[in-house]
């Protein structure tokens, strides 16, 4: 005999099978249902029921795993249901080293998302101000024009000859960037005010470039090639040398004022479209242009 | 077909019309709806499931609920049949009486799906 029908034995544990059933159903859900079934039997039961009285009103109500899977079935998501329920025992059985291997897998992929995010949004290079002809010749006789911010510098074209000209250039950001070349522009093959034939390279040591002299002073002391890496907060020299083909008419002009670079930032080759002070020839600086040079 | 297993699936699918139906007389309680339901013959295999039921029910906006907790008796939820819940045992009733003159039809062999009307003569 018990003093009240939630007491007795067969009820107790019936409950408590319940409750372990219940584990597959929401929280909230299966709460509500305990305590629905709970009231069913205390209003069902007079206290003191006997054991078969009892039976008879646990075996009306239905087993516990049949009440679970009805109030499974009345919808809502399962929020804890056991790994076992839902067939995912495989994943205590996953190796250790397996496990390892997976997060850091897992590791890598994320440092190499982030290093691919810092290498995608770095800046371009930058033209760092210093700037002259490469040429003697071309340095004495150009006409230097400053509207503002921008740069005019002018000299007269030598056909059939090579010209050029040196910029510094300046890497703003926290990667280093690789300078593997020129890239053509939007107007391909006339990346130069002079013709289509450019030939970039680079300086290997970060050098000014001395005022009052031609860049070609410098060649004696520092070696240009290609490809050359600028690590971040450090500048270069850009040489550009053409062979002048272009045929311009006396008074006529002809100038550039951006630099294509192929460049590789980090894991990725792009184009970089540095603007520059304007690099211009003008048309004959004695009497007719060499015919003989032009295109 | 098992008779019992179909006969488990039907009785599955008009019980919850069958709670609405007594919820339109008056509020009942949980035991209660479960004796009303248990007496009616052969309509409740499991007092258990009602449960459930009513819960789908309450979350389908059909029923509603509400503790009461009158002086001498114990706390009671009483279950309230809402006009959603009206509604819907309306439209119930209706399909429920064209679904149960075919079937009804069907087996008695009273109608043929094939249009043909020719009682005693199963094909």
């Amino acid at each position: 005999m018990s003093s009240t029908a939630l007491d007795h034995p067969l009820v107790r544990g019936y409950l408590h099978e319940l409750g372990v059933a219940l584990l597959a159903v929401p929280v909230a859900q299966a709460r509500e249902l305990r305590e629905q079934i709970t009231a069913h039997l205390e209003e069902a039961l007079p206290p003191g029921a006997g054991d078969r009285e009892v039976a008879a009103a646990l075996s009306q109500l239905g087993s516990p795993a049949d009440l679970a899977a009805e109030a499974q079935a009345a919808g809502g998501a399962p929020s804890r249901v056991p790994a076992a329920a839902l067939g995912w025992t495989w994943l205590t059985r996953v190796r250790r080293r397996t496990w390892i291997a997976a997060v850091l897998a897992v590791l890598l992929a994320a440092a190499g998302a982030k290093a691919a995010d810092r290498y995608l949004s770095a800046g371009p290079l930058q033209f760092n101000n210093g700037a002259d002809w490469w040429f003697s010749q071309d340095a004495r006789r150009e006409a230097i024009v400053t509207a503002g911010t921008t740069t005019q510098s002018t000299t007269p074209i030598r056909s059939g000859q090579l010209q050029g000209y040196v910029i510094s250039i300046f890497n703003p950001t926290d990667v280093t960037q690789t300078i593997l070349g020129d890239a053509s522009g939007p107007s391909i093959g006339w990346d130069n005010p002079g013709g289509p034939s450019e030939h970039i390279a680079v300086s290997r040591s970060s050098t000014h470039i001395p005022s009052g002299s031609a860049g070609q002073s410098l060649a004696g002391n520092i070696r240009f090639t290609l490809p050359v890496s600028v690590p971040p907060l450090q500048s270069r020299l850009v040489r550009v040398l053409w062979t002048s083909v272009l045929c311009l008419s006396k008074g006529e002009t002809q100038g550039i004022d951006q630099l294509y670079l192929r460049v590789r930032v980090g894991w990725f080759t792009r184009t970089e479209i540095i603007p520059q002070q304007a690099w211009y020839l003008a048309g004959p600086s004695k009497g007719q242009p060499n015919w003989r040079h032009c295109i | 077909m098992a008779a019992e297993g179909g006969l488990s699936e039907l009785r599955r699918g008009v019980l919850g019309p069958c709670v609405l139906a007594l919820l339109e007389a008056r509020p009942r309680f949980g035991l209660e709806l479960v004796r009303a339901l248990a007496a009616a013959d052969g309509l409740l295999t499991s007092a258990g499931t009602v449960y459930p039921l009513l819960n789908r029910l309450r979350d389908a906006g059909l029923v509603t609920s509400q503790w009461q907790d009158d002086e001498g008796e114990r706390a009671r939820r009483y279950y309230y049949l809402t006009d959603e819940g009206k509604n819907s045992l309306a439209a119930f009733r209706a399909d429920w009486a064209r679904f149960s003159a075919t079937v009804g039809g069907v087996l008695n062999h009273t109608y043929m799906p094939d249009g043909a009307c020719e009682k005693g003569l199963p094909r």
